[in-house]
């Protein structure tokens, strides 16, 4: 059987056009370890950029508005897979949710109701309703109301796909036959019946019943809303929206909620015929009129209400990604949003999918031209055109010229962290000894949520690059950041930094500079030391965490058993088929006589029983433009284990089975997937062949040839 | 059963060499998918975050032709009961609008050392999914290359299919088909 995926993503839904530039697998996101990105990432950061998620972003204007700054008062969000990587550097949308709308994510949606997502979920709420109704009404006689009341279940059938007729009771008295019509319209509404449903909700506009004059209304305008979209879906139930929205009953639908919102501006539907107000802007395709909507919501509504990230979500997906915002938008945090996403620029090789669909990059001019828009926020017109100087032009020097140094404020607005930031970088790329200082100045006031850990991340690096690590880690450090240091031990820090870190307090990073030096060391054939390295391993150190390509966000988890699995050294799995005795006795042997072979094949025992493959094959070095990027500082390279097979191959001393045990482990570091897991440049099918053919010619008798029977 | 995924990029796609579709949200799907003998569509996700429901990701299909799949992506195992109700009312809903659904696909990145806890999962979600519909998932490339092979055989006795999944992103792992012919061996 074949099948094809036909895979893309929604362009019409949430977080659309980003793609996860970062991302390491098919859900999760590591972030690029450092803040001079711009292209987007799901790992974003404080500092407001093209990076950022457009909510994030649009979330950190928002806070910066209405001057909130909590620092003391909110927490990091607890981490999880989704953010395992993050440290408290970097934040996605679901984390910037978390830590500055605490407690509001847990119960939405939980309780979905029925038929949630589709029109029928107000199927139980309306019946409500209508019961209460009926109990208040004054004009009507018992036998009908019981009569009635038992009718408006004859409407829960056309939720469940039957569109046939219903057997109304008869009533006779005028609101009973009223409320009968109402409840034939509903009916109608909820199988797709608009004409009949416009009709029927019509008559009841001038009922005297109060309950159903008012209803009547809002159900006018709900109807003409889902007759606008009823089209609009293909039969796999995608939206295809354009010019499959029947635009009458669209502007029919506008007309009919204003018109209920001025007769009822405080009525039971209000907030409901305000939400629906958008949507019909939204079939209409009217970006301007939707921009001004949301920008005096944003302004209106309190932004730490819980329900202001679903707004943020809304204006995402049905402005930015949505109808667009129109050319004439008096919404400068939206046009702000938009502009820094037209700013992103992506590195060779990182093309985005669907290119085309992609909005034209932002110009100088046209940004130069929004400068009435931003009026009344001409600060947040001097930080785009920083960004897009920094961004976009390249032009750094202008980015001092736009943003003067404040370093030493004595906190930060999320806009004023970021435009000190930006400056931050610009000093970097120019190459300015005075950039390191001006973190450090910038370190007394960054007090807000992810501030001060962006900034110990630009000055790690600066320190990194300036050959400067014994400062990150002296006892004066203002570098506190746990994924920082970690960072900097798994991958650059040489053997002394590394054994002084192994007897640190802190026992995250105790452990990584344990695991980094005895991992280094012994693949680097530095025995001897080694030997003497292993009574740092602590009785308590992990002999379970992943060791994978190296660090990990796993380590920096609470759980002590996730942490760089040191005790590996001590504890770990030495034997499986090849007798081998314990480590410190295969590296003593090593130490007096580095050629020894049972020795290495038992070393290499130890790397493949402990999942040290990856380790080895040292793919996992930052790029040098991010942290941990320079030379690792540890001497020597690591042997991966098809250099012990080889030298044990090549060494005329080695016995017959030991030689058969090499050659057997050379063609297995190919099983199943043709994948070398070994380590070095991988060989030709020919010569696994090779390896294969010599292994049963000659060493019939071994063990080993009489157990392998295929190659890969 | 294993099936395997290509994707139809640089190539135009008859539909008649292929038995079954995978159908995202977002993506337009074209006229000849009618002609499919079964399509896997996504439905909607279960993301992450505790607390967060199911997010439906399309409105009700109404489909003649083809039978369907209903389609959850799944980030998170820890489900509520009102993510195992919307799943069921998805799935009530399709059927009731004439489509024929031939059952749940559970599409879950799990990890190969996961999947004890993953097959438990899938045998309560297999108790509460009434029998006429099937019980499909998704398993990764790795599973067998490095897998627990009790594990998987754990999985397959509660499951319908397992579809693996050989691409990423949207393109396919080069190398695919080595990796099918290994885990047929397997089998």
């Amino acid at each position: 059987m074949r099948r094809l995926a036909l895979a893309g993503f929604a362009l019409g839904g949430l977080g659309a056009l980003p793609q996860p530039a970062g991302a390491s697998g098919d859900y999760g996101c590591s972030p690029s370890w450092t803040l001079a990105v711009s292209a987007y990432e799901c790992a974003g950061s404080a500092v407001i950029g093209p990076r950022n998620d457009t909510r994030v972003n649009l979330a950190f204007l928002l806070r910066h508005r209405t001057g909130l700054s909590a620092p003391g008062k909110l927490s990091y969000p607890k981490t999880e897979w989704g953010n395992g990587d993050f440290g408290h550097v970097f934040l996605g949308w679901e984390d910037m949710q978390e830590a500055f709308w605490p407690g509001t994510r847990a119960t939405a949606d939980a309780e979905a109701p029925e038929y949630a997502g589709s029109r029928c979920q107000t199927l139980a709420s309306g019946g409500a309703d209508f019961r209460a109704a009926l109990a208040a009404s004054k004009t009507l006689h018992a036998q009908e109301r019981e009569a009635l009341g038992l009718a408006r279940e004859l409407v829960k059938p056309a939720c469940e796909g039957d569109k046939g007729p219903a057997a109304w009771p008869a009533v006779a008295s005028p609101p009973a036959r009223e409320y009968l019509a109402y409840l034939q319209g509903a009916r109608a509404f909820y199988v797709d019946d608009f004409a009949a449903a416009r009709t029927l909700f019509a008559g009841l506009l001038r009922s005297r019943e109060p309950w159903l004059a008012e209803t009547a209304r809002y159900m006018v305008a709900r109807n003409e809303l889902a007759a606008a979209q009823a089209g609009a879906f293909d039969e796999w139930g995608g939206y295809e929206g354009g010019d499959k929205v029947d635009r009458p009953s669209a502007e029919r639908a506008s007309v009919a909620l204003r018109d209920y919102l001025s007769a009822y501006p405080r009525g039971r539907y209000a907030a409901s015929a305000s939400g629906l107000t958008r949507r019909a802007a939204w079939l209409l395709g009217d970006g301007t009129a939707l921009a001004r909507d949301y920008a005096s919501l944003m302004a209106t509504r309190p932004p730490l209400a819980p329900d202001a990230p679903a707004l943020l979500e809304e204006v995402e997906s049905k402005v930015l990604f949505g109808t667009g915002l129109g050319d004439t938008a008096d919404a400068p945090l939206l046009v702000a949003t938009w502009d820094l996403l037209r700013m992103r620029r992506h590195g060779p090789g990182a093309q985005p999918l669907l290119e085309a669909e992609f909005p034209a990059g932002l110009t100088a001019s046209e940004l130069e031209g929004q400068k009435a828009l931003f009026s009344k926020a001409p600060g947040l017109h001097a930080f785009l055109q920083a960004s897009f100087a920094y961004h976009v032009a390249g032009d750094y020097r202008r980015v001092l010229a736009l943003v003067p140094d404040d370093a030493r404020a004595g906190h930060f607005t999320p806009l004023a962290f970021s435009a000190q930031m930006i400056r931050a970088l610009a000093l970097e790329k120019l190459g300015d000894r005075a950039a390191a200082g001006f973190l450090q100045q910038m370190l007394g006031g960054a007090k807000d949520l992810y501030q001060r850990p962006a900034v110990e991340l630009a000055l790690a690096m600066h320190w990194e690059r300036s050959g400067e690590l014994a400062r990150i880690f002296a006892a004066s450090s203002p570098i506190g950041e746990p994924e920082v240091r970690t960072r900097l031990l798994a991958y650059v820090a040489g053997p002394e930094l590394l054994r002084r870190q192994a007897s640190a307090a802190n026992a995250v990073e105790r452990d990584v500079a344990t695991f980094t030096l005895l991992a280094k060391g012994l693949s680097r054939g530095r025995y001897a030391e080694v030997g003497r390295d292993l009574a740092l391993v602590r009785a308590d150190a992990s002999a379970i965490g992943w060791v994978g390509e190296g660090w990990t966000g796993a380590w920096m988890a609470d759980n002590p058993d996730a942490r760089a699995p040191a005790g590996v050294f001590v504890r770990g799995k030495v034997q499986e088929q090849y007798p081998c005795p314990a480590l410190a006795k295969t590296v003593a042997t090593l130490a007096a006589t580095p050629t020894n072979v049972k020795a290495r094949l038992c070393l290499g025992e130890f790397w493949r029983l402990n999942g040290f493959d990856d380790y080895l094959a040292t793919r996992a070095h930052p790029r040098n433009d991010q942290l941990g990027g320079t030379k690792d500082l540890f001497p020597g390279a690591p042997l991966p284990r098809a250099g012990i097979y080889a030298a044990v191959l090549a060494d005329p001393g080695a016995s017959g089975e030991d030689k058969a045990y090499a050659l057997y482990r050379s063609v297995m570091c190919y099983a199943p997937s043709r994948y070398n897991a070994c380590g070095g440049p991988g060989v030709s099918e020919a010569r696994r062949r090779g390896w294969f053919q010599q292994l049963k010619r000659d060493y019939p008798k071994s063990k080993w040839a009489s157990e392998l029977k295929y190659y890969w | 059963m294993l099936a395997a995924c290509g994707t139809g990029r640089g190539a135009p796609v008859d539909p008649r060499r292929y038995e079954a579709f995978f159908l995202w949200p977002g993506v337009k799907a074209p006229d000849w998918l009618d002609e499919a003998g079964e399509v896997y569509v996504l439905a909607g996700e279960v993301r992450h975050r505790a607390g967060r429901g199911f997010v439906p990701l399309r409105a009700t299909p109404r489909v003649s032709g083809p039978a369907l799949w209903c389609v959850v992506r799944v980030e998170r195992l820890d489900w509520e009961e009102g993510v195992y109700l919307a799943v069921l009312r998805t799935l009530a809903l399709w059927e009731q609008a004439g489509n024929r659904l031939v059952g749940l696909q559970v599409d879950f990145d799990a990890a190969t050392r996961g999947l004890g806890r993953y097959a438990e999962f899938l045998a309560d979600l297999r108790r509460r999914l009434p029998r006429r519909w099937k019980l499909s998932i998704t398993g990764l490339m790795d599973w067998s290359a490095g897998g627990d092979a009790a594990a998987l055989a754990g999985l397959g006795a509660t499951v319908d299919e397992i579809v693996v999944q050989t691409y990423q992103g949207r393109r396919t792992i080069p190398g695919y088909e080595v990796y099918l012919t290994a885990l047929a061996r397997l089998g």
